[in-house]
């Protein structure tokens, strides 16, 4: 049994999956993240024998910095909590394995690798995109074949094409959410295993832009002075 | 440790978390006694002059497991011990308080235990009751941080009332800045603090606002700061600065306490109150607390000062204040989120 939470992007959602069958919890008004995400794991929760969790799951980003935020911190005190190790994978990911076993059967060459470039807007003009690979005979997880990146808007054509080269193609925007996580880390579960779960980060993908003060404030002045 | 009595008949074991603001803090309070408090600073603002919002967030985001832990093993208890959870709702900073506040609803979710939400200042009014005798009440309280500066009064059932407020800077914020102005390192209150204790307090005569009533203000005092330097050109400034800066930290010290002080004192009048206690990291300031202690005693009253550890933004002063509400049977639903201006009456 896995314990899954996606606040990665505008929609909430808190998954429990028990071999094939997921409960889930959703809400897409925004920001509702900070305030719904506890009671639906309360929920969920609620007449769960935790005994039986394996995990954790978390989608760990890309995505926004609070959601993400609002998403570890929970995941974290679960771990806690519920004595569970934390399963940590990417937005893009999940994104990636959805969209994927989405396509209807037949829709790519059977014994096959397709690459899937699952893809979102980031902010001030950039997508976060990434690369996997996904085969078409056996069942499982993506492969990832760059780290996921931020790449600006006229350049994520050429991106694409530079990771994809001439195998087929799937192109997606398809969202992520709890439960294709859950279904995602629960193939290979140890693959996705953060032994350093305190302190571990969410993928950002992006350093702080702040920059220390130069100068004195003096030269800020009207009247000036140096 | 003084036991304030806030376990109930069984026993009780509440843990606080503090993320307001840059410090990471949790405590554990064992049957109403403090067993640990532990608080992780984050240095990464020092090169930015204040703190920077989203490397705050990232950093309690990472520091908060660890400190909690530390605070749970020091404490020599498990997560599954705990019987309640206290975090700090606010003021402060949203994205840092959120870290706290998610962290929090999700543990007491976990642990099937319930969970309060505390608002910064009334931690730091009840960091009174932490360590050695608790004042009497009613008791007069000025709060100086480095985002509040206020005068409370709190009755014998700890009811509080507000008295009076800054309508603009907090004290703490006048030091950081006027610091900043000097060039002086961030936070700059305790490097003033040390630097006016070999300068000359009346070396220069800093306006002092006062205004009717119990409020204050403290950006014309900054403001003249940079007034009395932005004169002269860069390298008579300079020299100023070098011959001058322990003088001016001292002058511009003795203006703030003069500020501070007045209402107190105006109030214990008005009230007839005679115990006062002072809290908030500016409580440090070792003019404010000779000078306020002198002040309340001539006048037949008794300064209260927490220690330094429950002074600055503590987690400490957070489980206490949570675990009185628990202790009056209050605890707050899992839908309760980080409110960055949390008013102070607000009862959820
Ligand atoms: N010795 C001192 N003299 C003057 N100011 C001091 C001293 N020591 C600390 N301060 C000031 O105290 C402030 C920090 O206190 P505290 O941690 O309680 O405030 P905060 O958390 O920033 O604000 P708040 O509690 O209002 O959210 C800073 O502004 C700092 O400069
Ligand atoms: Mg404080």
């Amino acid at each position: 049994m896995l314990l899954s939470i996606d606040t990665s992007r505008d929609v909430c959602s808190v998954s429990l999956l028990d071999g094939q069958h997921a409960e889930e919890r959703t809400s897409d008004r925004p920001r509702s993240h900070a305030e719904l995400l506890a009671p639906f794991v309360a929920d969920l929760l609620g007449g769960t024998d935790t005994t039986r969790l394996r995990g954790v799951v978390i989608v760990a980003g890309p995505g926004s910095y609070t959601g993400l935020r609002i998403g570890l911190a929970s995941a974290k005190a679960l771990c806690l909590a519920l004595r569970a190790p934390l399963l940590a994978v990417s937005t893009l990911e999940v994104m990636a394995f959805a969209a994927f076993e989405g396509t209807p059967p037949g829709a790519f060459p059977a014994g096959h690798s397709v690459v899937v470039t699952p893809r979102f807007p980031a902010r001030k003009g950039e997508w976060y995109v990434g690369a996997y690979e996904m085969s078409t005979s056996l069942p499982g997880t993506p492969k990832g074949i760059v780290p996921d990146t931020v790449v600006g808007d006229p350049d994520v054509a050429t991106w694409i094409t530079r990771h994809v080269g001439t195998r087929a193609h799937l192109d997606t925007e398809h969202e992520a959410n709890a439960t294709w996580a859950a279904r995602l880390v629960q193939n290979a579960p140890h693959a996705y295993l953060q032994e350093d779960a305190s302190s571990f980060e969410p993928y950002y993908l992006k350093e702080v832009a702040a920059r220390p003060r130069a100068g004195s404030i003096f030269d800020r002045l009207p009247f000036g002075g140096s | 440790m003084f036991s304030p009595n806030c376990g109930n008949d069984e026993n009780s074991c509440v843990l606080g978390i503090e993320t307001s603001c840059d410090d990471t803090a949790a405590a554990v309070l064992v049957d109403g006694v403090l067993r640990s408090s532990i608080i992780s600073s984050q240095s990464e603002h020092i090169p930015f002059g204040g703190v920077v919002p989203e490397l705050a967030s990232r950093a309690h985001d990472r520091h908060l497991v660890p400190v909690v832990e530390a605070a749970l093993h020091e404490a020599g208890i498990q997560a599954g011990d705990l019987t309640g959870i206290a975090v700090t709702r606010g003021p402060g900073l949203i994205g840092s308080l959120m870290v706290g506040v998610s962290f929090a609803k999700s543990l007491a979710a976990g642990l099937g235990v319930p969970l309060v939400g505390v608002h910064h200042l009334d931690g730091h009014i009840d960091s009174l009751l932490l360590g050695g005798t608790p004042p009497e009440r009613p008791t007069l309280v000025l709060v100086v941080s480095g985002g509040h500066t206020q005068l409370m009064t709190v009755n014998a059932s700890g009811e509080r009332q507000l008295l009076g407020k800054t309508r603009d800077d907090a004290a703490g914020e006048a030091f950081d800045k006027v610091a900043a102005i000097l060039g002086l390192d961030y936070p700059g209150g305790p490097v003033i603090d040390r630097l006016a204790m070999t300068g000359n307090p009346s070396f220069h005569a800093f306006p002092r606002t006062r205004l009717a009533g119990y409020d204050w203000s403290f950006s014309g005092i900054k403001t003249s700061m940079l007034y009395h330097l932005g004169s002269m050109d860069a390298p008579a400034r300079a020299a100023y600065l070098e011959k001058h800066l322990q003088d001016l930290c001292a002058s511009f010290q003795e203006a703030v306490v003069d500020m501070l002080i007045t209402p107190v004192v105006r109030a214990m009048k008005q009230t007839g109150f005679r115990s006062v206690g002072l809290v908030g990291g500016v409580s440090a300031n070792s003019r404010l607390r000779a000078r306020l202690g002198s002040e309340v005693e001539a006048r037949g009253g008794h300064l209260h000062v927490p220690e330094l550890s429950y002074s600055m933004d503590n987690a400490a002063m957070i489980a206490l204040s949570g675990c009185l509400r628990l202790t009056r049977g209050e605890q707050d639903p899992l839908s309760i989120t980080a409110q960055p201006s949390l008013p102070m009456d607000l009862r959820p």
